[in-house]
């Protein structure tokens, strides 16, 4: 699956653009427009999608699975009841995978959703969870 | 004071100054929220007004005003 990410993009219809240059070089097909679900989850036709953003940096993640991710910086303040920073972002990724959405009810409740995400650090700083998708991950600058 | 309170509440979380913040001061487009912040928000502006806020509610939050109004209609 692929993350295309920017620290230069105003927002993410942009960095969809700029990833479908990419995605065009390759031959896969394009992210085009991106609308929105009624709860405001990110869609577009060709592919299961999932957005974040963090301090200027946007990634945008695309799968022919599910898929959510969320990235934050590690050194963030999570509810006590989330316990770290790690389980939040795999909640985040794992409930913007199933297309839900993060529930207040959950938060209070807590609970163990590392399994549900498998975890990347390489930008300094954050940690991005990545909850679904398929195959091997490429993460491509634009 | 309510508003005083859920202002030092923002101010604290958010790291920011509470002169910053009115009651018409937007959480997501002007102290740009996300939903971390909004769970973090919420759920101390619980403990400190002994409410619980209802998910559908805290969709529905637009400004700092938002927030007041639905502490004080529903705080015991």
């Amino acid at each position: 699956m692929l993350i295309f990410f920017s620290d230069t993009c105003a927002d993410s219809q942009e960095l969809a653009e700029r990833a479908d240059k990419a995605l065009s070089v390759i031959g896969k097909p394009l992210i085009g427009k991106i609308t929105k679900k009624e709860n405001g989850a990110p869609l577009c036709s060709n592919w299961n999608m999932s957005i974040t953003h963090t301090d200027g940096i946007i990634l945008l993640a695309l799968s022919s699975k599910p898929v959510g991710i969320d990235i934050e910086r590690e050194d963030r303040e999570v509810p006590s009841s989330m316990v770290d920073m790690k389980n939040w972002t795999a909640y985040e990724a794992y409930r913007k995978k199933t297309g839900e959405g993060i529930k207040l009810s959950e938060v209070r409740e807590g609970g163990d959703y590392t399994r549900e995400a498998e975890f990347h650090y390489f930008i300094d700083g954050y940690i991005l969870a990545v909850a679904g998708g398929e195959g091997a991950l490429f993460t491509i600058c634009v | 004071m309510v508003l005083e309170k859920v202002k030092q509440i923002i101010a604290g979380k958010m790291s920011i100054s509470e002169d910053e913040i009115t009651v018409d001061t937007k959480l997501k487009e002007d102290l740009q929220a996300d939903s971390l912040d909004m769970v973090e928000l919420v759920m101390a502006a619980e403990e400190e007004f002994g409410v619980e806020i209802e998910e559908d509610a805290v969709r529905e939050f637009v400004t700092v005003g938002d927030v007041v109004a639905y502490i004080e209609k529903n705080q015991k």
